[in-house]
């Protein structure tokens, strides 16, 4: 009976977040609601665990609603925010695009590839978000210069797919990624090692088929000069709002690189995880802006955290209220069925149920779920959370915040990009990673 | 999310710079209205010629005479116009006004060859004036960036080893009308929404010259190009500038496709400066 109610609890959580735009709320909203009603219920049912914890023999209270937050998550989140909020002020990110959109020399085929390409990598460093607010509004103004309106579709589609592809290089591209990482304990680099041949595969695919699906040609050779012309227009170093910031940030970014990816191997570091960098990072640039820090705090994405942490509230009571065993036994089931096929299920069901609901709670669930089975489970059910997770976005509009950003980007200028005309324009390429994605899990050692 | 878009896309769109193309500006025909009659007509015309010569034009051009026998009233010189439909009007001004204070007005002629018809006039100092070595040039507006072939004939009328000044000035006083709204929205901060339009303003025409500078040191290396661009009374800036930097020659436009932009400042130059050559585009 108690698992009965707090699994109804659970999804009913998870029926709402799927319904986030139509209830207009807030995910930390909801989630924190949720958080609310499953303490007082489990309280009053006698299932949460004691909170005092002694330590060097003294007595300490926690609070019930502590020990189940993921605060290593928490901290990575926070960090990487702080870090991007502060760089990206600097102009940096916007540098970077503008360069790219100058190599295009206008050619709306090679702005395809270099986009496409740019897409992934911001994804990769920043966040799925932010990567697509960045590039998409790019892509408004350099089409517009370019007179090519007509293609903005196609690129929008594309650069929004490309997002949650790109959400998968690093194991801090995106929240599922550093879920799933923490609770398997994968590395920085194994992580990035697994994933990138994959990630390049799945951005060529779709970079061809989009520009085939969307008509995105190269110019006549007559029109190459002034398409050249009206690219050069837009000056790289105009972006810079502090050069100062800017060379900061620039070496930051690949430090920040750097100390994730042989944090595993850096004494102390080590010790401290991969949210203690996050955090030391984002810490560092705070002092760059140290006299207007209130306006980084205000850039944050302050829904989101608290989300994570209502959410993780959620999970760790349906945890002792038994939902999250007997969704082990259920996943236990698929894994039975053999390494490949199980895989392979479990990816195509999270890819589902990511689709239409948020890829943050099914990761959580999944994760703990997966590291509470009786035997460790095979590397490739992780990996298939992993990808499930990120790929499943791109089947609806609503299946990710990088790609409901595309459709909105798309509505404010004019292309109407609807729940039926998306998921018509983008089941077929949702299908062909997820297919590849499949392939090359059932090929990973 | 809306608000972070509009973010981005503005920041993309505050480094679109409009580039200066440059384009050839084409005179082949060019008509001197004078009121005087015989000898001292055809004197005016070659005073106006050797005035051109130094240019990138001079020399170029058939040059054709309206002498004071030629009309008798406004409609007459019109229609004289029209039939010779020359690239360019030279006329000097207060033709058959002799008596009218030169502070106060162009004279009837060239005012209404400013509104009346679409060619460029090039206004010259009252007969009996003598026209300076045209070596330097400056080209005066409110909207550099925009305004591409008012850069262009400013360069053609500067002589090849000469000087080509471009001015932007906003003129504070239609500023000071905004800033007066901005102080009254409750959504927009009243100290830095200001600052930062200016600097905006600024930008687009810092930006323009700036491209301009490096388009003309590779067509025309002889050329010196230099630009000023600030906020203030319009008139008052261009007036100063012209006599600090010595200027045998203003470009304005005297009119957009509404018929109002600038006419009030070039008219107000031409009319505060009347030794100078105006050429009103």
């Amino acid at each position: 009976m108690t698992t009965l109610v707090f699994g109804l609890l659970l999804a009913g959580m998870v029926a709402a977040l799927a319904m986030e735009e139509r209830i207009h709320a807030k995910k930390s909203v909801i989630a924190s609601g949720f958080a609310v009603v499953a303490l007082l219920l489990g309280q009053a049912m006698g299932i949460l665990p004691g909170s005092d914890v002694v330590v060097g023999g003294h007595h300490i209270h926690i609070p019930v609603y502590i020990p189940p937050v993921d605060w290593e998550v928490i901290a990575i989140v926070l960090g990487t925010g702080i870090f991007v909020e502060v760089t990206a002020k600097s102009g940096l990110y916007n540098f970077i695009a503008l360069r790219v959109t100058r190599a295009s020399r206008g050619d709306p085929r090679r702005l395809l590839w270099l986009y496409g390409v740019m897409t992934v990598l911001f994804s990769a460093v920043l966040n799925n978000v932010t990567a697509m607010v960045i590039v998409g509004s790019l892509t408004v103004v350099s089409l517009e210069k370019l007179q090519r309106r007509d293609m903005l579709l196609g690129f929008l589609l594309v650069e929004g797919l490309l997002t949650n592809v790109g959400g998968l290089l690093t194991l801090i591209s995106s929240i599922p990624n550093i879920i799933v990482g923490a609770a398997a304990g994968i590395g920085f680099v194994p992580f990035f090692l697994k994933a990138a041949p994959y990630v390049v595969v799945a951005t060529v695919v779709t970079i061809m088929m989009g520009g085939r699906r969307f008509g995105i040609k190269a110019l006549a050779p007559n029109d190459r000069d002034r398409a050249a012309e009206q690219v050069n227009a837009f000056q790289p170093d105009d972006a810079i709002v502090n050069p100062a910031l800017f060379r900061i940030g620039g070496v930051a970014l690949a430090l920040l690189v750097l100390v994730f990816s042989f944090a595993s191997a850096i004494p102390v570091v080590r010790d401290l995880g991969l949210g203690f960098v996050a955090l030391a990072f984002g810490a560092a640039m705070l002092w760059a802006e140290k006299a207007t820090a209130d306006r980084v705090y205000s850039g944050l994405d302050w829904d989101l955290l608290a989300f994570f942490a209502s959410l993780f509230v959620v999970i760790g009571v349906a945890e002792h209220a038994g939902v999250l065993d007997a969704l082990a036994g259920g996943i236990a089931t698929v894994l039975g069925w053999g390494e490949k096929v199980g895989t392979a299920t479990l990816l195509v069901a999270g890819a589902g149920a990511s689709s239409v609901t948020d890829n943050v709670p099914l990761a959580a669930v999944l994760a703990r779920v997966l590291g509470n089975q009786a035997s460790p489970v095979a590397e490739g059910s992780w990996w298939a959370v992993v990808f499930g997770a990120n790929l499943g976005g791109n089947l609806t509009p609503i299946g990710s915040a990088s790609t409901l950003v595309a459709v909105t980007i798309a509505h404010r200028h004019g292309v109407k990009l609807g729940f039926v005309r998306f998921f018509t324009l983008a089941w077929r390429f949702a299908a062909v990673q997820l297919a590849l994605a499949a392939l090359y899990l059932t090929l990973l050692p | 999310m809306s608000d972070k878009l509009d973010q981005f896309e503005s920041a993309f769109r505050h480094t679109e710079r409009h580039l200066y193309e440059g384009s050839d500006v084409e005179i082949n025909s060019l008509l001197y209205v004078t009121d005087a009659q015989g000898k001292d007509g055809r004197q005016g015309m070659a005073d106006a010629k050797a005035f051109l010569s130094p240019s990138r034009l001079g020399g170029k051009g058939n040059w054709s005479l309206m002498d004071g026998g030629g009309w008798t009233d406004i409609e007459s010189v019109l229609r004289g116009v029209e039939e010779g439909n020359p690239d360019v009007v030279v006329v000097p001004r207060f033709l058959k006004e002799e008596f009218i204070h030169p502070t106060h007005s162009l004279g009837v002629v060239l005012d209404v060859l400013t509104q009346a018809q679409p060619r460029p006039v090039l206004a010259l100092p009252q007969r009996g004036i003598a026209l300076p070595q045209l070596e330097r040039v400056m080209v005066a507006t409110d909207h550099l960036a925009d305004n591409e072939a008012l850069v262009d004939w400013g360069a053609a009328m500067a002589a090849p080893e000469g000087m080509l000044l471009l001015v932007h000035v906003e003129d504070d006083l239609v500023f000071k009308r905004y800033k007066e709204a901005i102080s009254r929205i409750p959504d927009l901060d009243s100290a830095e929404t200001p600052v930062l339009i200016l600097e905006q303003l600024l930008h687009e025409p810092r930006g323009f010259i700036k491209s301009a500078v490096a388009s003309f040191a590779r067509t025309r290396p002889g050329l010196t190009v230099q630009g000023v661009v600030e906020s203030g009374h319009d008139t008052a800036v261009f007036k100063e500038l012209a006599r600090e930097k010595d200027v045998d020659l203003l470009v304005v436009s005297t009119k957009d496709d509404g018929q109002q932009a600038m006419h009030g400042t070039a008219y107000a130059l031409a009319i505060e400066m009347p030794q100078l050559p105006v050429m009103l585009l």
